[in-house]
């Protein structure tokens, strides 16, 4: 058997082969390893090659033959698509690896949908391989990853036969390093597949109608089915669930009447086609995102909820019996903290104080008592939203953007697919909200869409940060 | 080197210097000595140097061990206080994925390889958005940057304890059941 491990230097794949090659040896195997190291902390490709025979007079090759290979294992997806790219996959090739990459700089800077992605490269692995087991890993919910979690699925996957599980184990137990959670971290691995979950990304919006509450909400809700394709009823759905949680029923209606109003408007200049339906999806997704700008209100009840307790206990593996403390680093900015007053002091207030820029930086330990009621009381103050200073500036953007949605249907679809998209510019807090706000200012006086695609472009890569340092630099 | 390992650390060893000392002997006279894990004193120094009316080489020596070694040093202690059943508080930084806008700002800050991005998992959302992934060491560097430079409240730090004290348990187990009652 012959496998090829390619991964990212840091990566840990000089255990991994240790491992393999141990439990290869306890199965009465003849392993042979070939390392090809690279710059360790995460700036190299490192290749493994490992020979498994269960004969004596073997001779074994020194380096991977492109399209011999029985096994390719690799943590990191980009360095898997070199590998395929570069010809080392084949129809006799099966394939263990995880959706997880490291990006570089430039690419988590950019805003910029990933292009590298199992569901954009499916076809290509499946014309590669025999067959293959792609994992991601945060659909797994764990934050740590290691090479304990893949050999455990790489015992379970059954593409090696000739090694057993125990001697996997024994490998683990002989090697000597962190054994306890190496071998916790085998078995979840393992009982990943065991399970059949077969975790691929892309699943798309799961919505379900019945999850919404009875009453006037639902009839309108209904309504929309009609009206509305399959991929706009299931964000609109999603959407309408979440902006409950987020403010309560009326909020979600008249999310429903903004959606409407400008499906029917769209209706009379455009008529149904598959362009509006488009737009009409993008546009559901932005305004509900919009509608839901996060105040000091909705971070405080995020920070207190429970699931996101679950999550952490879910995600750093601690045991019930476990104690953990979760320290929160919060600066509002004064604008933050007036805003959630009503409008008529707001306003009092945002003329005295938005000129000075406090903020307030604390510290909060979140599951100690006096932390935790902190928060609990922020978040009920959830009735003062709709008559607060925040509230209605927030909602005269949104009346701008949907005027900008119709203002560029006149110019075509095209343009109106951009100024839905371009809503999404706004995000981030305090200073960083301003900027982003002056930023889409700017986008809406355009309908053009050349100057829009130009622009969109430039905002969503590292350009942005690019231009922000210039100005930081001489604003110091 | 004042860190006392070189890029062939295994190999060649150099002796520990003092590169405050060695400035000095050189006839430079403006020097600070930061730690650049309290950004607020580094920024503090760097605008300090900028506004200096002192005419002469300014020096700021960022003296701290490099993130990576030190972790590598804490992996050894924490097994060896482990195996003798001591206590351990392990420290780890995350993103709160549904507090997180996903404007990468505190990515521009920062270099940090942990701090990566991931799929939204909100459906509404397209867009990547912060998360620090398994090699985190817990230097809580990010979440610094991002207090001082007012970025966004997502970064969170975790303290876990490992064979805590039994005070410690009493009072975990006292503010859990508060909690509880408060939440349901």
């Amino acid at each position: 058997m012959k496998i090829l491990i390619p991964s990212v230097g840091g990566m840990g794949v000089g255990v991994l082969v240790e491992w393999l090659s141990r439990s290869a040896m306890y199965d009465g195997l003849k392993p042979n390893v070939l390392n090809l190291p690279g710059v360790s902390q995460r700036t190299g490709r490192t290749l493994s090659y490992i020979e498994i025979h269960n004969e004596d007079d073997i001779t074994f090759s020194p380096f991977p033959e492109k399209g011999k290979l029985d096994l390719i294992i690799s943590q990191d997806f980009l360095e898997l698509l070199q590998i395929i790219k570069e010809g080392y996959g084949g129809n006799n090739c099966n394939i263990l690896a995880t959706t997880y990459r490291y990006y570089t700089t430039y690419e988590k800077l950019s805003l910029k949908k990933d292009s590298y992605t199992y569901e954009n490269f499916r076809d290509v692995i499946e014309a590669n391989s025999k067959d293959h087991i792609v994992v991601d890993i945060h659909k797994m919910g764990i934050s740590d990853f290691k090479n304990s979690h893949l050999l455990g699925l790489l015992s379970c996957s059954g593409y090696l036969p000739l090694i057993k599980r125990e001697s996997c184990e024994k490998a683990i137990r002989d090697t000597g390093l962190e054994v306890e959670r190496n071998l916790k971290d085998f078995a979840f691995g393992y009982g990943i597949l065991e399970k059949n979950q077969k975790i691929t990304e892309g699943e798309g919006v799961v919505s379900k109608l019945y999850d919404i509450p009875d009453g006037y909400i639902k009839e309108s809700t209904k309504k929309l089915e009609s009206a509305y394709g399959t991929k706009e009823r299931d964000i609109l759905i999603e959407a309408i669930k979440q902006l409950i949680d987020y403010e309560n029923i009326e909020y979600a209606e008249l999310y429903i009447n903004r959606v409407n109003d400008l499906h029917f408007y769209l209706r009379e200049i455009i008529g149904e086609t598959k362009e509006c339906e488009e737009l009409m999806a993008e546009f559901a997704k932005v305004l509900a995102i919009r509608m839901m700008y996060e105040d000091v209100i909705r971070v405080a009840e995020r920070k207190a909820s429970k699931e996101r307790f679950k999550r952490i206990k879910r995600l750093y593996r601690i045991q019930n019996e476990d104690i953990f403390w979760v320290k929160d680093f919060f600066r509002p900015g004064v604008d933050e903290l007036y805003g959630i007053l009503p409008h008529s002091m707001g306003k009092l207030m945002d003329r005295l104080f938005s000129r000075y820029g406090f903020s307030w930086k604390s510290t909060i330990n979140t599951n100690h008592v006096f932390g935790f009621l902190f928060l609990k009381l922020m978040s009920k103050l959830k009735f003062m939203r709709k008559h607060s200073f925040r509230y209605r500036k927030e909602n005269d953007l949104i009346e701008k953007y949907i005027d900008h949605v119709k203002r560029c249907i006149v110019h075509g679809v095209d343009s109106a697919l951009l100024a839905a998209n371009g809503g999404a510019i706004v995000r981030g807090y305090g200073e960083i909200r301003r900027e982003m706000i002056s930023n889409w200012k700017e986008f809406s006086n355009l309908n053009n869409s050349r100057m829009m695609v130009a622009f969109i472009d430039h905002f969503f890569s590292e350009k942005r940060f690019e231009n922000q340092k210039q100005i930081r630099m001489k604003s110091n | 080197m004042q860190n006392s390992f070189a890029f062939l650390k295994k190999l060649y060893k150099k002796p520990k210097s003092d590169i405050q000392k060695t400035l000095a002997g050189m006839g430079v006279e403006w020097i600070k000595v930061v730690d650049p894990y309290n950004v607020k004193e580094s920024l503090k120094t760097i605008r300090e140097a900028y506004k200096s009316n002192y005419k002469g080489l300014k020096v700021i020596i960022s003296d701290a061990e490099c993130a990576l070694e030190s972790g590598r040093k804490i992996r050894k202690i924490k097994s060896e206080a482990l195996s003798q059943n001591n206590r351990w508080v392990e420290t780890k930084l995350g993103v709160d994925e549904d507090v997180c806008t996903g404007d990468h700002s505190c990515i521009s800050y920062n270099g940090c390889p942990s701090l990566t991005v991931r799929n939204n998992p909100n459906p509404l959302k397209d867009d990547k958005i912060a998360w620090i992934d398994y090699s985190c060491i817990g230097c809580g560097l990010c979440s610094e940057i991002s207090h001082v430079a007012k970025l966004c409240p997502s970064f969170y730090q975790v303290d876990r304890i490992i064979n805590p004290t039994s005070y410690e348990s009493f009072m975990f187990r006292v503010r859990n059941f508060v909690i509880d009652r408060l939440v349901n």
